[in-house]
């Protein structure tokens, strides 16, 4: 149902959603007296930092973008947890392996993309300047990752806070240097 | 007893005739709907006299969007950017200027259902009538 044609594209895939203004407070950071090509620099040597290979780049546009493989792990979901207790109800000698499980939590092999875009901020009476990221990842199956299991995109508030403080940081560097 | 021979030969015409049913792989990418109906949903003239400026709005709304920029040619007036979030949209937007203080925007878009369905053109109009209206909106916000 919520696929519109044969195309497959869900309906309002590329419409303005209520919460592109929340979304797009998150991912944009000011900083205020900084060139953009300064910043634009500083964001580069974040994303070398992070171990993102840049994939592409036009300083004209004020756009890097970036990708890095990596695995993380992350807690189990309620249906999880129930699918587990289940188990061990039937077979009770599987409570050690459920509970290290439950700690442990699932494996994620993954790609991180994301793309940084700088603007200056003209609404502004002194030179400041704009930086929006947006982030997504693909999860796969396997550690090959040849077998992709979803797609997302990433719009955990914490990461855009840890990305922007370490940007802070590498202005602060590169005015320094 | 000798066996009759229209066998193998009704087979034969049967796989020669089947032959023609595939597709080429250099002709399939020619294998698209109707032309210029589709120019028509993936087109729209919009005002713009500064070409990076105009590319910058593109970028801005494409992020509004969910897309993550993957290549943007300032020369060119290319940005091609990917939305994940479920499914796949990857879509490219190129600017044509056009005088008169015009751009002619383009933009053409693939999508994937899930990570295991194929890839597939988007050829219906309203996803493309949703973009040109945010892309409307944050040029008018620019210019205000």
């Amino acid at each position: 149902m919520l696929l519109a044609g044969c195309g497959g594209v869900p309906a309002g895939a590329l419409k303005l959603s209520p919460a592109t203004t929340e979304h797009r407070d998150l991912q944009t950071q000011r900083y205020a007296g900084v060139s953009e090509s300064r910043l634009l620099s500083a964001s580069l040597g974040v994303l070398q930092d992070l171990g993102f290979t840049v994939e592409g780049s036009e300083s004209r546009l004020g756009v890097i973008t970036g990708s890095r493989k990596l695995t993380s792990w992350r807690p189990l979901h309620s249906t999880e947890v129930l699918s587990r207790l289940a188990w061990t109800a039937c077979v009770p000698y599987l409570a050690p392996f459920a509970a290290y499980g439950a700690i442990r939590g699932v494996k994620e092999p993954q790609i991180v993309r994301l793309s940084v875009v700088t603007r200056p901020d003209t609404s502004a009476s002194t030179s400041a300047c704009l930086v929006r990221v947006t982030a997504q990842r693909v999860v796969f199956q396997n550690e090959q990752l040849t077998t992709a299991k979803s797609f997302e995109t990433l719009d955990d508030p914490q990461f855009y806070a840890e990305f922007f403080k370490r940007l802070s940081l590498s202005v602060f560097l590169e005015e320094k240097s | 007893m000798k066996r009759p021979h229209f066998f193998p030969l009704a087979i034969a015409s049967l796989l020669a005739g089947l032959a023609g049913c595939g597709t080429a792989p250099g002709v399939a990418v020619f294998d698209t709907g109707s032309q210029v109906e589709l120019r028509s949903y993936q087109s729209r003239l919009l005002p713009g006299t500064d070409r990076e400026q105009f590319l910058r709005v593109v970028i801005s709304t494409m992020q509004d969007l969910g897309f993550v920029i993957d290549k943007a040619d300032a020369l060119l007036g290319t940005v091609t950017g990917t939305k994940l979030a479920g499914y796949e949209v990857r879509m490219t937007v190129a600017l044509q200027a056009q005088g008169r203080g015009q751009f002619m925007v383009r933009a053409n878009a693939q999508s994937k259902s899930k990570p295991t369905a194929a890839a597939v053109a988007i050829e219906e109009p309203g996803p493309y009538q949703d973009f040109f209206a945010a892309l409307e909106k944050a040029l008018f916000l620019a210019a205000h």
